[in-house]
């Protein structure tokens, strides 16, 4: 365990530790474009230019590795005036475009620049000219002039993604960044580039001029793509998500995501189920719960072998706890189905084949998969006309188009048609009673991944219309039908979902990135 | 015969205090303030002040800007001298930075500021007199108030809500004809000052309405943290520009005008000296300065011109910077104080190192002025309260904030 000494502050760091390591550690910061924790170190950029004594030199702290004894300022004469000099000629070619870059705001170039240069230009000459939005791939648009040839993008597709898309192209002031000739940067986490990118030369196609990032708001949440359940920033304004960007979980997804997770966010505003409708009809939610209340007493009545409780891998572990009570002692009935996304594509990386961020939250509800029949089974039933109710949660159906097609025109047969979900699809319109649900963006709770990693998801924004959080549908219904459930708090209800059964893995107590991520 | 019967009248009558609600909007309240007094006859014995009528949270408001947002809400705290409330604020953030602007700035700050509290004083005599019924001397004082607005307005763009400070500077230097058309208004606003003092100053009405009502020891008047006008009507020759010198306040010449009595004649009088002791600092300020910058240099401060903004990225992050995320002002605190148009104006700045204020109190004289002002009414006539809530120039804005 060397001990190293960082302008005075004497600190004990593990051996092979990098000088910009352990400063963050001390608690200084060196600035860095280049260097990103998860990626080899190029030392290209030279911005992180320490003054280490009896080194003649300054040194990259992103790549020299401590020594015992080692005395390092970060802040001395020489190594601001380097820095300045480094800042300089990075601004030399970078155009004036702040006003009409995206990265404005969220860039590193601003930062350092206010932070450690604060001069004036000292160019006499015109700046090189250069290709402006040039497309690399189909999520990703390159601006050769604001590029300051970090090579981050390059590393991680060679080494995160493996795939090499690419490289760098001529020499010297006319240095860009090119795919390979006859290859496109379309690998499936192409858009993590565009978080990678310290300045604004790599540009999201899906967020190009959308919102100024000064004006979002964030808010930590999930994706809700897949069983991976990567963290995330969902950024938002004005009541609407704009954008995701991976939030560094190292239980999770580290610092990625994939691009269909990443443009996920726009199913949350997507077809949304906003009124509360009775067999047509716009009414409130007290009228809706007292029309539902007598109705669903007589199918209890009636025996609960024709209510059919079709349970959603969308919804949040607190939603199916009140979900799966609600069923059992409301409606007297364990006729669960399962419901949510069909499986789809996988990958050996963070992209997972089931496409529901919360089976796992299922199987922590339920004990186990087995007690829910599986979807076809469903529809069988509904064909044979076994099925008078059916209480549907989320708008997806675990299946393929033809069986989605039997399902719909089975719901012919089903007397009573109770539809709560977020999304419209076809089905709003087949429902005798639609019940507007909010959307993961739109509500607290927990999801539990495929490896049983436990992660908050926090509302980042009003419900849309009159949709409410799932649980808090059941208990209108339930209280309508005189036998309400006696939650307030979201917290009441994990106390118990929770109590029950430890989740397999909690989450990560250490939720803040490393220091000097990015 | 009939003084019996008024004798025996008399006797019988039986009198008890009665409650009076004063304001909120009562016409010869300027600024909406409730007084709840205790009359006995028309003798008042008690008054209880009630202010906040006009509160807009200004404080509350400051968290929620950069520092540089902060100056238009500062236009609105005295809104009769707004230009001496930017540089008070201004001159806060500048401690806390501690940077120092230039020497032109001082004196554009010193000469704004006069001008500024020539608005001041003229509107409180003027309303003042207005409100004994005297309108002749009303509109002359308008006039000159008038006169003062144009110069501002010439200077700043604006008459009233003028955002002519700016952290580090100001927003443009004087116009090139300034000087010029200071010397014609110069002129008038002596006229004028002569005017209402001929109007005013030995008019048997108005020193019969002024002189002994109102009145403050000048004990009870540091006691009750009076400062401006009303205490150095007292006799106590406080003025934070002679005290503690700011702007180019130690390289002109002027006195601090004190009161023997503490009445509103001397604050009238007090007022109508300051007229001319503002004129002078004007007069020398103008023949003292030198062309030159009027911002401060540190580029984390001040805005870059323009043209470097459109032609150069590092002007252009800078600008975007300082814009969108405001000036960083280091952490810490600081308590700085000027002469405003009713005493010391002070701002107490908590900085937490971001672009935003974390706290900003304002010491507000009007503020202070009106914790003690039932010492002024109380014992004197109902009818006295109109002049004397007149010369504290209880100014809305700033004491509600």
């Amino acid at each position: 365990m060397p001990k190293v000494n960082i302008n005075g502050t004497e600190i004990e760091v593990d051996k092979g530790t990098t000088i910009l390591r352990a400063a963050a550690d001390a608690g200084f910061d060196v600035p860095h474009f280049c260097y990103h924790p998860a990626l080899s170190i190029p030392a290209n950029c030279r911005m992180c230019l320490v003054e280490v004594e009896g080194m003649p030199k300054l040194q990259p702290g992103c790549y020299t590795q401590v020594n015992e004894g080692m005395v390092v300022k970060t802040k001395s004469e020489r190594v601001i005036k380097a820095r300045k000099a480094v800042l300089e000629f990075i601004l030399l070619n970078h155009p004036v475009d702040c006003p009409i870059c995206d990265q404005a705001g969220e860039c590193k170039l601003q930062d350092y620049y206010v932070d450690y240069d604060a001069q004036e230009s000292r160019q006499r000459t015109d700046k090189q000219n250069k290709v402006k939005a040039y497309p690399l791939g189909p999520e990703v648009v390159y601006d050769g002039e604001r590029c300051i040839l970090c090579t981050r993008c390059i590393r991680f597709c060679d080494e995160v993604t493996q795939s090499s898309e690419l490289t760098i192209v001529e020499r010297g002031d006319r240095a860009e960044i090119r795919t390979f000739p006859g290859r496109e940067l379309d690998n499936a986490y192409s858009m993590c580039v565009v978080d990678l990118c310290p300045v604004g030369a790599l540009t999201s196609r899906d967020f190009r001029f959308k919102c100024r990032v000064w004006l979002l708001t964030s808010t930590d949440s999930v994706c809700t793509g897949c069983s991976t359940g990567c963290s995330i920033h969902l950024d938002h304004f004005r009541n609407t998500a704009q954008r995701y960007r991976p939030r560094y979980n190292p239980r999770v997804n580290d610092y990625w995501m994939c691009d269909k997770g990443r443009l996920s966010y726009k199913q949350i505003h997507d077809d949304r189920n906003t009124a509360i409708s009775v067999n047509g009809a716009d009414v409130n939610w007290h009228a809706a719960t007292e029309a539902l209340a007598p109705k669903l007493a007589k199918a209890v009545e009636d025996g609960g072998d024709g209510v059919a409780f079709l349970v959603s891998p969308q919804a949040t572990v607190e939603d199916l706890f009140v979900a799966k009570q609600f069923a059992s002692n409301v409606l007297k009935t364990s006729n669960f189905y399962m419901g949510g996304n069909a499986p789809g594509e996988s990958d050996k990386f963070l992209i997972r084949a089931d496409k529901n961020p919360n089976t796992g939250g299922i199987a922590h509800v339920f004990g186990s998969m087995a007690a829910l029949s599986p979807f076809p089974a469903l529809v069988e039933a509904m064909e044979a006309g076994k099925v008078k109710v059916l209480y549907m949660m989320g708008a997806q159906t675990p299946c393929n188009d033809e069986m989605r097609a039997r399902f719909v025109a089975a719901l012919e047969k089903v007397g009573l048609f109770v539809f709560q979900s977020a999304h419209a699809a076809e089905l709003s319109g087949k429902a005798n009673f639609v019940l507007p649900a909010c959307t993961h963006a739109e509500k607290d709770g927990t999801f539990i991944n495929f490896e049983g990693v436990r992660q908050a998801i926090h509302q980042a924004f009003a419900p849309h219309g009159a949709s409410l959080p799932d649980w808090q549908i059941f208990m209108r219904v339930a209280r309508a039908m005189k036998n309400p459930m006696s939650y307030t708090f979201l917290a009441e209800i994990q106390k118990e979902a929770f109590a029950a059964k430890p989740v397999i893995e909690a989450e990560p107590a250490a939720e803040q990135p490393a220091p000097s991520a990015e | 015969m009939a003084e019996d019967i008024l004798k025996s009248i008399d006797q019988d009558i039986h009198t008890e205090p009665m409650i009076l609600q004063m304001g909120p909007s009562h016409p010869a309240t300027h600024g909406t303030v409730r007084f709840t007094l205790t009359l006995d006859g028309e003798t008042v014995v008690k008054c209880e002040t009630e202010v906040g009528y006009l509160h807009r949270g200004f404080e509350k408001e400051a968290e929620n800007s950069t520092w540089t947002q902060v100056f238009p809400y500062t236009d609105r705290l005295n809104y009769v001298s707004p230009v001496l409330n930017n540089f008070g604020y201004a001159l806060a953030v500048e401690k806390l930075l501690g940077i120092e602007v230039p020497e032109r700035c001082n004196y554009i700050r010193t000469i704004m500021g006069e001008v500024s509290r020539l608005s001041d004083h003229l509107t409180c005599i003027g309303a003042g007199a207005l409100e004994l019924g005297a309108m002749t001397a009303f509109l002359y004082a308008i006039e000159g108030r008038e006169l003062v607005w144009d110069l501002i307005e010439e200077v700043t763009g604006a008459r009233l809500t003028v955002t002519y400070g700016r952290i580090g500077g100001v927003k443009d230097d004087l116009t090139p004809d300034f000087a010029e058309r200071w010397k014609a208004t110069r002129e008038r606003l002596l006229e004028i000052h002569a005017t209402t003092d001929k109007l005013l100053t030995r008019n048997r009405i108005f020193l019969d309405r002024m002189e002994g009502t109102g009145v403050i020891t000048p004990e009870a008047a540091v006691s009750y943290g009076y400062t401006g006008v009303t205490l150095r009507s007292t006799g106590v020759a406080y003025d934070v520009r002679k005290d503690h010198p700011y702007f180019a306040y130690d390289k002109v010449d002027f006195d601090v005008p004190v009161g023997k009595h503490g009445d509103n004649f001397d604050r009238y009088l007090v007022r109508m000296e300051e007229v001319l002791q503002s004129i002078r600092i004007i007069d020398q300020c103008l023949a003292q300065m030198k062309p030159g910058p009027v911002n401060s240099d540190d580029p984390r401060v001040v805005l870059p011109e323009k043209a470097k903004v459109y032609n150069t990225i590092e002007s252009m992050i800078q600008h975007f910077k300082i814009i969108f995320e405001g000036i960083q002002v280091p952490p810490g605190e600081v308590y700085s104080y000027t002469e405003a148009g009713n005493g010391e104006l002070g701002f107490y700045i908590v900085s937490n190192g971001t672009g935003k204020p974390w706290k900003i109190h304002v010491r507000a004289p009007s503020f202070i002025v009106m914790g003690g002002i039932h010492k002024l009414f109380e014992g004197s006539l109902l009818a006295d309260i109109i002049p004397t809530f007149d010369t504290i120039n209880m100014i809305g804005g700033e004491c509600d904030r």
